[in-house]
Parts: structure tokens; C-alpha cells; sequence
């Protein structure tokens, strides 16, 4: 009998690389989330992440992907919350 | 990686910074190059963001753009480049928000909001590592103009 859970794929670009990554329907979107910052090598301040649709809206992590409205073969979109900088030392 | 600077790209990135920033605030490129020849820089982008005297943001849609445009045009961010008013030097702020905070990326901090001298004298420069952590670079060694 195959137990095999069925995966759909979704493909996740950033910085203009792109990685293919598997879920299924009922995962978390913060899971899906982890396996890309792990294939992209974001090690640092990995809360400040987040998944985003062409259309920049966030993916909230606590979701289910399907309940996030994800569909396989959907591109993604994963980037810093919030990017900023300068000479001012609030962090 | 060591960076290579397309010829103009430095200049650029000063005339940016001398003509966004007026001199009284802070600003922000991405230097941008095919993501098949590793190092090579030939544009600075100027992304969407608003800034004041210690600080700015880049607009949070347009990074969204931005990313489906590298991937679309088989292009990647290299660096992020921003003045500062006075010294250069990476804050709290520069460590964390980063655009790409991935091994490889480099954050140059440009003195004086640009005014200075088209160039590296007195900037800061530092790296994503391994372990994800910024390692100070020197930036002489670490970036190249083409001649």
C-alpha cells in the first residue's frame, strides 16, 4: 500500500534565485517558510522573513497553506518584513 | 566573492546618493549584475524609500518588484549601499534589516551622505558569512572598479 503523503510544490524566488519547495495542503505556512530561509541559507533573524504572494500580500505564518489560499505551482515571494538602515541605533 | 564594478557604476552611486539625499539625508542603492557571472556589479538601483538625517526604509512593495524583476531578467542584488551623515560604520539597524541577509551579501556604508570624494576613502564594509553573522571586509580588497 503506498502511505506516501501526496506533495504539492510551490517555487519561491529571492533575490532572483528561485527554489522549488514541497508542502502539503495543511502544512503550516511557517514550515514551508523554514525549508526555504534553510535552502536559501538564511541563518540570521530568521523571524524577520516572510512569504509573499506576486502581489505582495504576506502569507500569515500560522496558516495552513491552503487555508492561506496557496495553489501548487503558485511563485512566492520570500524577503524581509521590513528593510531598513542608517546611523540611527534603534534596531 | 570580491565585487567587480562595471565602469560608471561607482559614480553613479554617488550621483544618486549627492542628488536624493541633498546632502541632509540618508540614502540606498542595490548594485545589481547577472546572476551568472558571480561578483560582477553593473548597475545601482535606486529602490523606493524614504529616508531622513540617520535613517531610511525602502518601500516594502517595491522589494516585492524588485525580486520578480531580478528573477525575471536573471539578475540578483550583490550589495546594499547607504550613506551615513557623519562616520561610516554598520549599526544595529543596518545588521538586521538587511535586503538579502544571505552568505555572500555585502552592506558598504558610504561616509558624509556621499559628498565626499566618488570612492571607498573612509567607507565601511562588511559581509554575511557562513554562519550568517556580518564580518567587517576592507573595502579596497573586497571591491574593484573596472578599469
Amino acid at each position: 500500500m503506498d502511505t506516501a503523503v501526496k506533495k504539492d510544490t510551490v517555487t519561491v524566488t529571492y533575490n532572483g534565485e528561485d527554489k522549488v519547495i514541497g508542502y502539503t495542503p495543511d502544512e503550516k505556512v511557517r514550515a514551508v517558510l523554514d525549508r526555504a530561509l534553510n535552502e536559501f541559507q538564511v541563518t540570521a533573524n530568521r523571524h524577520l522573513m516572510g512569504l509573499f504572494t506576486e502581489g505582495n500580500a504576506e502569507l500569515p505564518d500560522n496558516s495552513a497553506m491552503s487555508a492561506a489560499g496557496v495553489r501548487p505551482g503558485e511563485l512566492l515571494v520570500l524577503r524581509q518584513s521590513t528593510v531598513r538602515g542608517g546611523a540611527a541605533h534603534a534596531g | 566573492m570580491a565585487l567587480t564594478l562595471a565602469r560608471g557604476v561607482m559614480a553613479s552611486t554617488f550621483r544618486q546618493f549627492r542628488s536624493c539625499g541633498q546632502g541632509r539625508d540618508e540614502c540606498v542603492v542595490y548594485w545589481t549584475g547577472p546572476r551568472e557571472s558571480p561578483g560582477a556589479v553593473d548597475d545601482a538601483v535606486l529602490p523606493g524609500h524614504q529616508a531622513g538625517s540617520d535613517w531610511y526604509e525602502t518601500d516594502p512593495a517595491w522589494i516585492t518588484s524588485f525580486f520578480l524583476e531580478l528573477r525575471r531578467d536573471g539578475r540578483t542584488a550583490r550589495a546594499q549601499v547607504h550613506t551615513h551623515p557623519t562616520t561610516a560604520w554598520h549599526s544595529c539597524t543596518d545588521d538586521r534589516y538587511p535586503l538579502a541577509p544571505s552568505p555572500g551579501f555585502h552592506s558598504l556604508v558610504i561616509p558624509r551622505f556621499g559628498a565626499g570624494p566618488v570612492g571607498l576613502d573612509d567607507a565601511y564594509l562588511a559581509v554575511v558569512g557562513p554562519d550568517g553573522a556580518w564580518a567587517e571586509r576592507s573595502p579596497g580588497a573586497e571591491i574593484r572598479e573596472a578599469a
